[in-house]
């Protein structure tokens, strides 16, 4: 009884000021899907970085001059000597051209010789690591620079560099959206919030009788309440549907053909749903919460 | 003064005491409660426009978390009390002035509360429609509420015969027992006393 009289009142609130609570609802929809699709591109960047944080490898150039024997050499001062080494991959001059002129045949043909020097491609037990494992095998000089530990060594490198270039990227992408979709909230919530503060203004006599005949605070304030969540439900629920229909139509015929987009782990489709349908009755609770506590002095 | 007896504004200073409970003193949170003990009637009647006169008086219970029984029972026996069965489905917008006012008090007392208010409840209303209302304030008065009608007009206070304080400037000015009428007139008689056409 008590809920079907706050429900009916709600209703004939929502379909009296029907404009308002109709912006309110799109900007909670598009919210809502911005977040659908935040939450899974989020996850899957962030699985890529990762992926490529645990490809962080070391590069050992040797001398192109460099012997059998060196070669020998260097191998045993990198598994033996060195901390923090998982594995080590010998690639020859020849393997080297090989890998190299597969990518860039022209290149190469043009070149004539091969120019690649034998490398060592050093794995850290630990991508954190690279570091230790490249100062270990090329300590910074006392006049600056870097030397080599071994005379047949050339040159070490680690892909540090690329790798920081990817997470930044990814930071970037995740700050973007974590920045729009903190906005589309707070719209959605302001906008629910005006929906709420023009249905008081249109219920202030309903209101003020009311209190007249002794309706009791949050007797009063429900209605409101669920107008907004009703709001916030409807908007969520029907950007649920947009992003399950484009689930079902595009990415899951496009999931066999293409490995990237089904990306490692990324958030199931009904985990999502709940989270997306909580999030937008959450925000429009707090929404309504916020025009009653401004405009309903009760 | 009506607003402080329903505790919808403050005293600035001193004590309002009702049937011997000190307003003041009633937490924030009990105010609906004690509102349901007290009937209220206003100048402008605050009729909800958009709902007809049953609903009017039906919200007044359904508010206070009255079930679907008692407003079957209770609205029927009001709107009869006050004269009104016949325009249950009317919107107020389609009812006279006298009968805005008729919907007002019977929804202030559908609750059957101790006490009634009534802030110039005739101040809208022609001499004679004015009489009728003031019967029915005299009828609930008879089953032993405590009526209160704040008026201007001084006429139908003279013909009232009842206890009557004046007040000027925030001040009692005037405080008389009501004297000389008949303790249990019927409301016919009282219409004729208050039409003034009754032998003085």
């Amino acid at each position: 009884m008590r809920f079907g009289f706050f429900a009916r009142e709600a209703i004939r609130a929502l379909t009296r000021n029907a404009v308002p609570s109709f912006a309110a609802m799109a900007t909670v929809l598009v919210t809502v899907l911005v977040l659908g699709v935040f939450i899974p591109v989020v996850q899957a960047t962030t699985g890529a970085a990762n992926d490529v944080r645990a490809k962080v490898i070391a590069d050992v150039y040797l001398k192109s001059s460099a012997s059998e024997r060196d070669v020998s050499r260097v191998r045993h001062i990198i598994t033996t000597e060195t901390p923090h080494v998982k594995r080590v991959v010998y690639v020859s001059k020849e393997q080297a051209y090989r890998e190299e002129s597969a990518k860039r045949k022209d290149l190469y043909k043009l070149l004539g010789s091969n120019p690649l020097p034998p490398t060592f491609r050093v794995y850290p037990d630990n991508p954190d690591n690279i570091t230790a494992v490249r100062d270990a095998l090329s300590p910074a000089a006392p006049s600056g620079g870097r030397t080599v530990i071994d005379p047949a060594i050339d040159e070490v490198r680690n892909r540090q560099d690329e790798t920081n270039k990817i997470l930044t990227a990814t930071r970037v992408v995740k700050l973007t959206m974590a920045g729009l979709a903190a906005l589309l909230v707070l719209a959605s919530m302001l906008l629910i919030a005006n929906t709420i503060r023009l249905s008081l203004y249109a219920r202030r006599r309903e209101v003020e009788v009311m209190k007249l005949v002794g309706a009791t605070d949050w007797f009063i304030r429900w209605p409101f309440v669920i107008e907004g969540v009703l709001v916030g439900a409807l908007g969520g629920l029907l950007a649920v549907l947009c992003l399950g229909v484009v689930k079902v139509a595009l990415i899951d015929p496009l999931a066999d053909q293409f490995a990237l987009i089904a990306a490692p782990d990324t958030i199931n489709f009904p985990l999502l749903i709940v989270v997306l349908l909580a999030a937008s009755i959450g925000v429009s609770a707090l929404g309504s919460g916020l025009s009653l506590r401004r405009f309903l002095r009760v | 003064m009506i607003r402080l007896l329903i505790k919808e504004t403050e005293a600035t200073y001193g004590s309002i005491h009702v049937a011997g409970r000190e307003l003041s003193a009633i937490p924030r949170n009990k105010v609906p409660y004690y509102r349901r003990n007290v009937g209220v009637v206003f100048q402008d009647y605050k009729l909800l426009p958009n709902r007809n006169v049953h609903d009017n008086v039906a919200y007044a219970l359904q508010v206070t978390g009255g079930t679907r029984r008692e407003i079957r029972e209770k609205v029927p026996d009001i709107l009869r009390l006050t004269g009104l069965a016949t325009k249950l489905h009317s919107y107020p917008d389609q009812l006279s002035g006298g009968e805005q006012q008729r919907v007002s008090v019977a929804r202030a007392f559908v609750n059957h509360p101790p006490l009634l208010l009534a802030d110039e409840p005739t101040g809208n209303l022609d001499p004679e429609t004015s009489i009728g209302i003031m019967q029915l304030l005299y009828r609930i008065n008879r089953t032993g509420t405590t009526v209160v009608v704040a008026t201007h007009d001084r006429t139908m206070v003279d013909r009232m015969r009842r206890r009557v304080i004046q007040l000027e400037q925030g001040r009692v000015v005037r405080d008389e027992k009501g004297a000389g009428y008949a303790a249990m007139e019927t409301t016919g008689e009282f219409a004729i006393r208050m039409r003034g056409e009754a032998p003085e």
